[in-house]
């Protein structure tokens, strides 16, 4: 990836610990500092521990530096608590509606004790249940005690109508919300993967009364939740989501040739592009050559790929925090959110108006005289 | 041939092994690891308690330990006490009725 | 060299700079910002903390930024500014110490959960640690500068800290908060007080700030093992209460007095269980600080001679 030297020096140095945990025994102090302070901010200083952990490493950096990120685990732990919490009193709120109940991002993450979700720091449960179900679900939730955040009637249209979700439901006096989804990216979106292959494809989870998607699924939804369906801002740990699911998932014989297969099915290969190609820039992500070679018909034009390789660096990594962010990095995040809502829109709208241009286009070709009445 | 015995007695045991507890005197902090939730058990919950970490007890059994452990203070203890401090301790997920009964799933907060 | 030996001008070039680094035993901080007063303020308050170079890593690296835009001429504001982000409302650019302390507590409830904290004065006399248990508000700040003025080695006004391998408080000597008379009382109290500016419109009236004891200061890494709590309320009119509490319902209250009980779960079970078996623990209510400190000392000096009040075991009716 093209980067930044001054505005993203800390955040290529926590990558490049990230990628080579081993060079944490040679930072000095300083770079600590720095390194420990993005890493907060993008929520992955408890994730960067687990991951010196899991090399041995916690002993060869200086104490003061491993305080802080025992004090950032600490709280990870607590999270994980309270989403397990979470998840015992939704199943028993749903046990009596017999649907079924699939555990989306950071709670399978949890659920299947992934390595990739040690310290991670859950801000709510994301649960999938099919669209017909939904009312039935939001009902028994409400009455077992979650509730609907007061929202006025545009913003209850927005969710209930264009979005993938129903309003964060919380239980009172609890830190985690509750996310009810039914499917994985917004209705209006251009991009419409089938909610009934996500079922047909998922299975038991180790918790019972929840199922997880396969593991192919959980890759394309990360994958469409940061390309698809969010603004990039300062979100490097999606990033590396991505890459410890594929890294834990690719042991699998099979798992690479299923990965790309399903992203086909779902009409999801652009945002796995972009996902395994970013990582791999970011993190060296091992993708194997033939994933990408299939993968063509998905690759974005060269023009569009360009600016992206530009823009998604500066808009995702968090920024050196010794100042404020440059000019260029908040211009990459304005554009990134902008893509955002484009990706929102219909395609029907967006066909409607290339439409629109094209026959007006074609009226000037063909018509030096009156001009033929139009259909709009 | 036996007569029938009747439906089985319910009996008690601690909900959790991973419960922790610290006596404090004669009270009894107590460290639900499913809740995070802590408690404090009085002297006559605390002796219910610590039996109930020992071993699985019914309501008749519990009610012959504890005189034992109370030995010539005050009145007896009826099972009706014990009932209704068993349930307090059901809700908040630190014992639980085995035998005799389908596993209740924890009624936890 | 220690802060108190610079001059007022080295100090607002540090501010201006890369900063002033401050190392309080618990945390190093470094502090950055060109507002006016806040540099000699800071010269008195750190007044006996080393000077140190501002680098290496610190917990907690936080600016003072005046607000920009035309407010900055009518009534200028500053913000708190730590890793890019402003957690609080700009205050008025001349509470500047005040915006200052609080946003490091902020930081210390946040970046500290490696230890168990509790909302409590912590001090230290023969070797023996004595925590002060209460909710903000309810007079700890003004008994604990009151005791550091007496003898008691300082370690914090706000934070109990506790090293959960071993249970050992940790230190964390820095500027007390008084707030309206309790600053007065102070002055009076102790000839030696050394007080910062007073700071006439907060929310919560007129604050000034009593710099930490030098011999706190030099102590700032001395960890000392808890040996008595005492709770203690301040109570205009009554007369002096000493009780014996019971071990149980000192757990509960320090569960209740603390930052971050309910995140640390079993560790915070064990740490608390284990720091009401290994200390007596009492209630005081106090309407005088001399007779308060009095009565505190008494504690201390009847436990090293082995003596206790009431034993513990008898349940006070509290």
């Amino acid at each position: 990836m093209q980067l930044d030297r001054s505005a993203h020096a800390p955040a290529r140095l926590l990558l490049e610990i990230w990628t080579s945990p081993e060079q944490a025994s040679g930072l000095s102090p300083g770079e600590w500092d720095l390194v420990v302070r993005v890493a907060r901010s993008a929520k992955l200083l408890a994730t960067l521990r687990a991951r010196l952990a899991a090399s041995g490493l916690l002993g060869r950096i200086p104490l003061a530096v491993a305080q802080a990120m025992d004090s950032e685990a600490a709280v990870a732990r607590f999270r994980e608590q309270m989403a397990r919490l979470e998840l015992r009193r939704v199943a028993q709120a749903l046990a009596p509606l017999d649907v079924p109940v699939v555990l989306l991002k950071g709670a399978a993450y949890l659920v299947e004790g992934l390595a990739m979700a040690e310290g991670r720091l859950p801000a709510d449960v994301d649960i999938l249940v099919p669209q017909d179900r939904l009312d039935a679900a939001e009902r028994a939730l409400l009455e077992a005690g979650w509730q609907s955040p007061d929202l006025d009637a545009h913003d209850q249209r927005y969710y209930r109508e264009w979005s993938h979700e129903l309003p964060p439901l919380r239980f009172p006096e609890h830190p985690l919300e509750l996310d009810v989804h039914h499917t994985i990216l917004p209705v209006t979106g251009r991009l419409r993967p089938d909610p009934a292959a996500l079922f047909a494809g998922s299975r038991a989870s180790r918790l019972e009364g929840f199922r997880v998607l396969c593991p192919e699924d959980q890759v394309l939804h990360a994958c469409v939740h940061l390309f698809q369906d969010s603004d990039l801002a300062n979100r490097l740990r999606d990033l590396l989501d991505i890459d410890g699911l594929v890294r834990e998932f690719g042991r699998d014989e099979g798992f690479w040739d299923r990965l790309v297969m399903r992203s086909h099915q779902h009409g999801l290969g652009r945002p796995l592009w972009y996902a395994l190609h970013f990582s791999s820039g970011a993190v060296r992500t091992h993708v194997p050559g033939r994933v990408f070679e299939s993968l063509v018909d998905a690759t974005p034009p060269r023009l569009v790929r360009g600016l992206l390789d530009r823009l998604v660096p500066l808009a995702l990594l968090p920024s050196n925090p010794e100042r404020l962010p440059p000019l260029r990095v908040r211009l990459a995040r304005v554009a990134m959110l902008a893509r955002y809502h484009w990706l929102r829109l219909p395609p029907r709208l967006l066909a409607t108006h290339v439409l629109h241009k094209a026959l007006r286009g074609l009226r000037t070709k063909l018509a030096p005289a009156a001009p033929e009445p139009s259909p709009h | 041939m036996a007569s029938d015995p009747g439906p089985p007695e319910p009996r008690w045991r601690a909900g959790d092994p991973a419960i922790r507890t610290i006596p404090l005197d004669d009270e009894l902090v107590v460290f639900n690891p499913v809740s995070w939730e802590t408690h404090l058990l009085n002297p006559a919950g605390a002796q219910l308690f610590e039996a109930l970490l020992e071993g699985t007890l019914s309501l008749r059994e519990l009610r012959v330990e504890l005189e034992a452990l109370r030995s010539g203070q005050d009145e007896p203890i009826r099972e009706e006490q014990i009932e209704a401090l068993l349930a307090e301790l059901e809700d908040l997920g630190l014992v639980m009725r085995v035998a005799g009964h389908v596993n209740d799933a924890h009624r936890g907060p | 060299m220690r802060i108190g030996d610079l001059d007022q001008n080295a100090v607002e070039h540090e501010l201006r700079g890369t900063g002033l680094a401050i190392d309080f035993g618990l945390a190093r901080v470094r502090v950055r910002g060109d507002v006016p007063g806040f540099g000699a303020a800071l010269r008195v308050l750190y007044a006996h903390f080393p000077v140190e170079p501002p680098a290496g890593f610190f917990e907690v690296s936080a600016s003072l930024v005046r607000a920009r835009g035309l407010r900055r001429h009518l009534r200028p504001q500053v913000d708190f500014v730590v890793d890019g982000e402003r957690p609080f409302e700009p205050f008025p650019a001349d509470t500047h110490v005040p915006l200052f302390e609080w946003g490091v507590n902020f930081c210390l409830a946040q970046r500290c959960n490696h230890h168990l904290l509790l909302h409590a004065g912590a001090v230290e006399r023969d070797g023996a640690g004595i925590l002060l248990p209460a909710l903000p508000g309810h007079g700890k700040s003004t008994l604990t500068a009151a005791l550091a003025a007496r003898g008691f080695r300082l370690l914090s006004d706000e934070f109990g800290v506790l090293r959960l391998s071993d249970g050992a408080m940790l230190p964390a000597p820095r500027p007390i908060a008084l707030k309206n008379e309790s600053i007065e009382l102070i002055r009076r109290f102790s000839g030696d007080a050394v007080l910062g500016p007073a700071f006439p419109k907060t929310r919560k009236g007129t604050v000034a700030h009593l710099a930490p004891p030098a011999e706190g200061v030099a102590r700032r890494r001395e960890p000392v093992h808890p040996r008595l709590i005492v709770f203690p309320r301040f109570s205009r009119g009554e007369s002096l209460q000493v009780e014996p509490m019971a071990r149980s319902r000192a757990f509960a209250r320090l569960s209740t007095n603390s930052f971050n009980y309910e995140l640390l779960g079993p560790a915070a079970f064990e740490a608390v269980g284990r720091l009401v078996q290994q200390c007596d623990c009492y209630s005081l209510v106090y309407d005088d600080l001399e007779s308060a400190v009095g009565a505190i000392g008494k504690v201390l000096a009847d436990q090293a001679r082995g003596e206790r009040s009431p034993a513990a075991g008898e349940s006070a009716p509290h």
